[in-house]
């Protein structure tokens, strides 16, 4: 049959069959979202552009600083919100940032087994490994052997300390300046300080063993959330590190204007996720667990409805590709 | 009244002071909630020291879990257990 035969209806276009599900619900998201003037479009880019501008390059240059100027280092030590704030990195409200010396007697990790707090406005977006499960489980019960994987052997003399963050706080590690950088200039930091080591970097031994008593099989599933992993037995840490998607990264400029907005705050994301049970927290990765949370928060606060964020879906993934990626 | 009188007589609303400050010891609740909840299952029951009081005082994130934005702020604190304590099974060299 003649294609032109229908002169109103295109020629369907297969480009956008390669868009995932949830690309295209974030899009769907995102533009109902500035279309109703919850949040705006420029709102979102310019967030993509301050996310842009976090990178571990900002850390290194505060661990420079409080190398080579006591004072700083003092004030970063007491404060660290205020601190890095003298440098120009700004915080996002309701977060602070305790800053964690390395000494001879004390080498410092951090993780968080409740969900992924990582001090993003410092150190940029974290990488994989650290929010999934093997890290997320081992540091806080194995964090020697769980360092050692990562190639660094922590002395018997020296204490292992693994702060987990389940508050507003975010820790960043101040790692020991390196011997011999006497004549080290504050202009050279990114080649002594890398991100690893301001997440803290160790090693010991094996452990095992978990005393955890024996519970109902359903009483087990309400008592810990699926997305709670501190202690559980895990396998190796894998330094896996993906470079984050276009439609990520948007999904968490969303996620950040939402937060300061208070539409949907950061806490209330993490119980969104946190109630999509097990099984769906088990199967959808990082960033699509996000957007459907931020799915169904959004119908409970009766900001979006499901059948206008199903058909608009629908339009997204109808579109020619060349048009579907637009900020608004 | 002297201005140091007046100063005396200021008292500050409920929850504006920590109830616990650095090097108290303290233990971890043991409650079993349903739902979100921001106390780690490795931690309850488990006894520790306070490190530092965190600051400034904030809402509950339990609550602001549920969309609660303002309110009543309390502190947080940063605590110290020994992962000795923790794991009583672990294997220590």
């Amino acid at each position: 049959m003649n294609e032109h035969a229908h002169p109103h209806t295109p020629t369907p276009d297969p480009g956008n069959s390669t868009l995932g599900y949830y690309e295209i619900m974030e899009t769907a998201v995102r533009e109902l979202l500035v279309a109703k003037q919850v949040v705006g479009a420029d709102e979102i880019r310019r967030m993509l552009e301050v996310m842009d501008s976090r990178t571990p390059a900002l850390g290194a240059k505060v661990v420079a600083r409080a190398w080579v100027d006591p004072e700083f280092r003092a004030r970063l030590l007491a404060n660290g919100r205020a601190a890095v704030g003298e440098l120009g990195i700004d915080l996002f409200e309701n977060t602070e940032l305790i800053v964690l010396e390395n000494t001879d007697k004390v080498h410092n990790l951090i993780v968080c087994t409740l969900c992924s707090c990582y001090p993003r406005e410092v150190l940029g977006l974290p990488p994989d490994w650290y929010k999934l499960k093997p890290y997320r489980a081992r540091a806080v019960k194995e964090p020697r052997a769980v360092l050692a994987e990562f190639g660094t052997v922590i002395p018997d003399d020296v204490e292992v300390r693994v702060s987990d963050s389940i508050s507003m706080v975010r820790y960043l590690v101040l790692p020991q300046r390196p011997p011999n950088t006497e004549n080290f200039s504050e202009e050279q930091p990114a080649s002594l300080v890398t991100r690893d080591a301001m997440i803290g970097r160790g090693q010991s031994q094996h452990a095992s063993g978990n005393g955890e008593n024996a519970m109902t099989q359903t009483e087990n599933l309400l008592r810990q959330l699926p997305t709670e992993l501190g202690g559980l037995d895990a396998g190796p840490v894998e330094r896996v590190e993906h470079e984050y998607l276009p439609w990520e990264k948007r999904c968490h400029a969303l996620a950040n204007v939402l937060d300061i907005h208070k539409i949907v705050n950061t806490e209330e994301k993490r119980r969104g996720i946190e109630s999509l049970g097990g099984e769906v927290v088990g199967k959808l990765t990082y960033y699509e667990r996000w957007i459907v949370a931020f799915a169904n928060i959004l119908f409970q606060k009766q900001i979006l409805t499901p059948d206008e964020l199903a058909r608009k879906m629908e339009e997204v993934s109808s579109r020619p590709s060349g048009d579907l990626v637009r900020c608004g | 009244m002297s201005a140091a009188k007046v100063l005396m007589t200021v008292v500050k609303p409920e929850g504006a002071e920590p109830i616990f400050k650095a090097g108290d010891s303290v233990r971890i609740s043991k409650r079993f909630p349903i739902g979100h909840f921001r106390v780690p299952t490795y931690i309850r029951g488990k006894s520790g020291v306070v490190e530092s009081v965190v600051e400034p005082a904030a809402v509950n994130n339990e609550e602001e879990g549920f969309g609660r934005n303002a309110g009543p702020k309390r502190h947080y604190y940063r605590i110290a257990i020994p992962l000795t304590e923790l794991w009583p099974n672990m294997l220590v060299p």
